[in-house]
């Protein structure tokens, strides 16, 4: 499994890698595309990393087409088995979802 | 008599404590999750109705839909994005009559005539409340006060499933509420208390927790994920089965402005309405009530026997 521009460790910040047209870190990266994702129904206001995505206003569509956008972005397939409540929560659980897939790639 | 449709089904040992009720309640029509369903069983579906009708809101249109419905509606109604593992379309013989004649024929000659089968323009109603959101839509502007609707129909999802409480062929009433989203919440709240008191008075043994539709494939888990941390679902279960595993009997549902949008239903000023409904499965509460009180109606508890107006 490829796992463009992601670090192994959450408290590892550096990339030797950089996806394609990306050249923020993982985490701005994430935060990105949430925002892209807010931006459609209008939404500016950036959320804390500790958010609850639904109460930053994400729909279920747009936690789908979240999941299949940091699937493109970071080169990942997430299993069905880590598509939880727990993973799924925020910013911050979804970016420590993607190390850990990305860290099971390169084992 | 056991409802499951093979000998070599028959044969197998049963932990089902729904399995024991079967011989009284329904007979087997060759398809598992498709069964008649005896005098016994009907008399408790009719007075379970009209004990839910007892307790309708005031200005609540009454509406009764056939089994199937518009396939242009449901898809545009987004069901093929949610659950398209689900549905059931209705099918048939189109052409001329030498094609139509030809494909019946491979049949009698030990062929498969399904493969001449084209879609209609119907499908299965897969839940009861689909086609009043078009209907209510083609009437204007949704007034001030919102618009209440009843409305009951045959169900299909195809889930084949020996589970007395997981009918492919089910029915399903509704109380529906089309209109601002203050007023749908407090729709759903009311309803959530509401039908724990209807539970109360049937004798049921239940629990209201949060919930979420069985939406297809790993996209689908997502929109779970978030139709749970939104809240927009809560289910009242019954443990027919276990206390780990038990049986949605009602569920309480808030679709936020996706029929809304979907179907241009707006209020005067433009805004676009939001809508709620409280879903009873009918043959789930029925099959329920049996598991509680027994095969015996007459045996039931007084003030259950009250409740659905038995004499």
């Amino acid at each position: 499994m490829s796992a463009r521009g992601l670090v192994q460790t959450s408290d590892d910040s550096g990339s030797d890698e950089k996806p394609g047209g990306s050249t923020g870190l993982p985490r701005d990266r994430l935060i990105e595309l949430v925002m892209q994702m807010l931006s459609k129904s209008s939404i500016t206001r950036a959320p804390s990393i500790h958010d609850q995505l639904s109460e930053a206003g994400l729909t279920s569509l747009d936690m789908v087409n979240l999941m299949i956008a940091v699937e493109a972005e970071f080169g990942i397939t997430i299993p069905a088995s880590d598509i939880t409540p727990a993973n799924f929560r925020s910013i911050s659980t979804i970016e420590a979802l993607i190390v850990r897939i990305a860290n099971r790639g390169i084992q | 008599m056991d409802i499951r449709n093979t000998a070599r089904e028959t044969s197998a040992k049963s932990n089902d404590p729904l399995e024991s009720l079967a011989a009284a309640l329904f007979r087997p029509m060759g398809v598992d999750g498709i069964y008649a369903r005896t005098a016994l069983y009907e008399e408790v579906i009719e007075r379970l109705s009209a004990f839910i009708s007892r307790h309708r809101e005031p200005a609540t249109e009454v509406l009764r839909f056939p089994p199937v419905m518009s396939r242009q509606q449901l898809e545009k109604s987004g069901y093929l994005k949610s659950f398209p593992n689900l549905l059931g379309c209705v099918c048939a013989l189109h052409g001329t009559e030498a094609e139509i004649r030809g494909a019946a024929e491979r049949h009698e000659a030990g062929g498969d005539w399904t493969s001449a089968l084209a879609a209609a323009d119907l499908v299965l109603s897969p839940a009861a409340c689909y086609p009043v959101y078009p209907l209510a839509a083609s009437r204007g502007p949704v007034p001030r006060g919102g618009l209440r609707f009843d409305v009951a129909s045959d169900c299909f999802r195809r889930e084949p499933s020996r589970h007395l409480d997981r009918l492919q062929s089910f029915r399903m009433r509704e109380y529906v509420y089309i209109g601002p989203p203050r007023e749908v919440t407090r729709f759903r709240e009311r309803w959530t208390g509401q039908a724990q008191r209807l539970a109360d008075e049937l004798g049921l043994p239940y629990r209201v927790a949060p919930a979420n539709d069985p939406f297809f494939g790993r996209t689908g888990q997502v929109m779970a994920i978030s139709q749970l941390q939104q809240s927009l679902k809560f289910e009242l279960l019954v443990p027919v089965h276990s206390a780990e595993q038990p049986t949605a009997c009602m569920s309480f549902n808030y679709h936020q402005d996706h029929f809304g949008t979907t179907w241009g239903l707006r209020d005067e000023s433009g805004a676009v309405a939001h809508t709620g409904c409280v879903a009873f499965g009918m043959d789930r509460l029925a099959v329920a009530l049996f598991w509680k009180h027994g095969l015996d109606v007459q045996k039931w508890p007084a003030a259950v026997r009250n409740a659905l107006a038995m004499r």
